[in-house]
This record gives C-alpha cells, structure tokens and sequence, in this order.
C-alpha cells in the first residue's frame, strides 16, 4: 500500500480557466458582473431594463445560463444585449468553460459591461469562479427576507445583494430592514440595491453604479496599456 | 447540487496522480471540504459511489476531513467559529471588519492505493 500526497484544488482546473476568462476581460476593459439569484427573483428583467437606460451610453453583452431553452436569451437579445445563450441541459450551474466558450461568440472589444445570468439557483454557483469581476445575489422581495439566513454561501460569496421586486414589499410578509441585516450579518461587505425593474425604484442608483464601473474599467485598461 | 460534478472532478485528478505515481489501483482518497462550499458530504460521498465505477478506484473509499468554517476579527483578533448565530459580525465585540480564515476548502489531499 502506498499514499500519494495530491494537496491540491479539486475545482483547479475551473479556476484556471475563470483567471483566463478574467485575463481576457480586462485586456478587453470589459467589467464583468456574474448575476445569480433563485429561479423567477427577476435577473432577465432587470437586465432588460439596464439595457433599455443604458442604451446609446454603455454597451452591453451577455452570457444567459439556463438548464433548457433559450428563451431568456431571446429576450435579451429582444432588448437589444449582444447575448450568447449557453444550455447546460441539466447542470446546476455554469462553470468557467462554459464562459471561456461563450466568450469567443461575444465583441469583447465593443463591450463595456458584460452580464452572466447564471442558472437560477441559490446553492450551486456559489463555488464556481467564472472569472467574473464583481458577483451579485438577487433576492426577490417574494421569497422572504431570511433567504440569507438559509442560504449563507451564496452570500458570502458576493460582492453585491440586489433587493428586487421591491413594490410588492406591501403585498408581501418581507421586512426590508430584516432583510438587509440578515444578509449583512452573513456578509457585512455587501453593497445592496432596493430596486423595482417593472416600476423603476431604485433604478438610477444601479445605473449610476453601473455606469461608474464601466469608467472605472476603461480607466484601468488605459493604465495598463 | 453538483456533488456529482464534484465526485467526477476529483476521480479524474486522483486517476491522473496514480497513473503519474505508478498505482494500478486507488484503495483511498482522502478530500477536505469547508462547511461554506455548499457541497454536501453524505451526497459526494454517494455521487462518488456510482461515478468511482470502471476507474482506477472502483472499490475506492472516499474519506472526507469536514472543516468548520472558522472568522478572525480584525478589530479585537477574536477568532470564532462561522455559525448560523455568528456569521461573520464578531460574537465578542460586534464588529463587522472580519476575515473568514477557513470553510471554503474544497482540496484533495492524498490517495492510497497499490502498485
């Protein structure tokens, strides 16, 4: 008998390619924000919206994740987002390869700010780098305010919590102040959003964030040339 | 629930390790695996099962070290365990300025097995 020491990542090799996948967007100067949230919070919604008020200003691309079909994808590409549908028939969750892929389909060059949906699941994607800049949990006002509580891995692991649907909060048994300190108990760092896509509360705010990280990418990528 | 993924992940590099190390047959792997990565022992371990078959480790055991997510506070150096109650806001003197220290391992560490 006889032990071999190994000691290494098991996701290695998704990390390898997610740092490929994030060399490649910031050569490009293209700020990527991989969007994740449970099944209906309003991830294609919203990105519908931030292209109808960024439209003429910043331009935008993106990967859609679904496990079947690619109706959120045509309805990205219906708002006028450069979209690469990617299916991962029944897979939980998209991984850097699928990203490396979509990638090649995608005008980096004539991107500012790229936006992957990721497949509609609070537990998953959470482990998996895509080589995105920036993650954001998406938690709709209907699902209750101690999703955070529930789901603390998928928390931690962002950068950025949007609270969407936020004009059913009457209509709903959410507290939001409950659920701003649930998800800051989890993760202090998070910057979070109150938005309505389908009302428009809260839209400015996320678009001014948006816009400002566009000019920030831009900024650095002048820097490094 | 990609424990499935995960199992197929971790035959394919210690497959890899016993062809390079001149094993002909893996009797044991042993992973590490942080209570924040959403990968769920009992369900790897039952994925690993079924995805060890026609491997090098087909009647391999998986053995999983489980690490306790573990926070430093960075105001009053407390370190605490990451729970349900503390999260990552220090249970000794309420700061949010902390540093997750462990939970997010996912590593394999060793096979066994015969030449």
């Amino acid at each position: 008998m006889k032990e071999v020491k190994v000691l290494t990542k098991i996701l290695k090799a998704n990390d390898m390619i997610a740092a490929e996948n994030r060399a490649l967007l910031d050569s490009q100067g293209v700020c990527c924000i991989n969007i994740m949230s449970s099944p209906g919070a309003g991830k294609t919604t919203l990105l519908e919206k931030t292209a109808q008020l960024l439209s003429g200003s910043i331009s935008l691309g993106a990967v859609e994740g679904d496990v079947a079909t690619s109706l959120d994808g045509e309805r990205l590409s219906a708002a006028g987002i450069p979209t690469v549908q990617v299916n991962t028939g029944g897979g939980c969750h998209l991984d850097a390869g699928m990203i490396k892929n979509a990638l090649q389909d995608l005008e980096l060059d004539k991107t500012d700010l790229l936006f992957i949906e990721n497949v509609g699941n609070l537990i998953c994607p959470s482990s998996f780098d895509l080589g995105e800049h920036l993650r954001a949990v998406m938690l709709s006002v209907p699902e209750g305010h101690d999703k955070p509580l529930k789901y603390p891995g998928m928390f931690i692991s962002c950068n950025i919590l949007i609270l969407s649907k936020i004009d059913l909060v009457d209509k709903c048994n959410f507290d939001v102040s409950v659920g701003r300190e649930n998800a800051r108990k989890v993760n202090p760092r998070l910057m979070i959003f109150e938005l309505s896509s389908l009302e428009g509360k809260g839209m400015q705010e996320w678009i001014e964030f948006l816009r400002k990280l566009a000019k920030e990418k831009k900024a650095q990528k002048r820097l490094v040339r | 629930m990609h424990e499935l993924s995960v199992a197929q992940r971790i035959l394919e590099i210690a497959e890899e390790k016993a062809k390079s190390s001149g094993l002909s047959r893996i009797t044991g792997i042993k992973v590490r695996i942080g209570s924040l990565t959403t990968v769920v022992p009992e369900a790897l371990d039952f994925c690993f099962g079924f995805a060890k078959e026609d491997t090098l480790a087909g009647s391999a055991n998986l053995i999983i070290e489980e690490i306790q997510a573990e926070a430093r506070c960075n105001c009053c150096k407390f370190v605490f365990p990451v729970e349900q109650s503390f999260f990552l806001v220090c249970p000794s003197c309420g700061s949010s300025d902390t540093t997750l220290l462990k939970g997010t391992e996912l590593d394999l560490l060793s096979i066994e097995g015969e030449t």
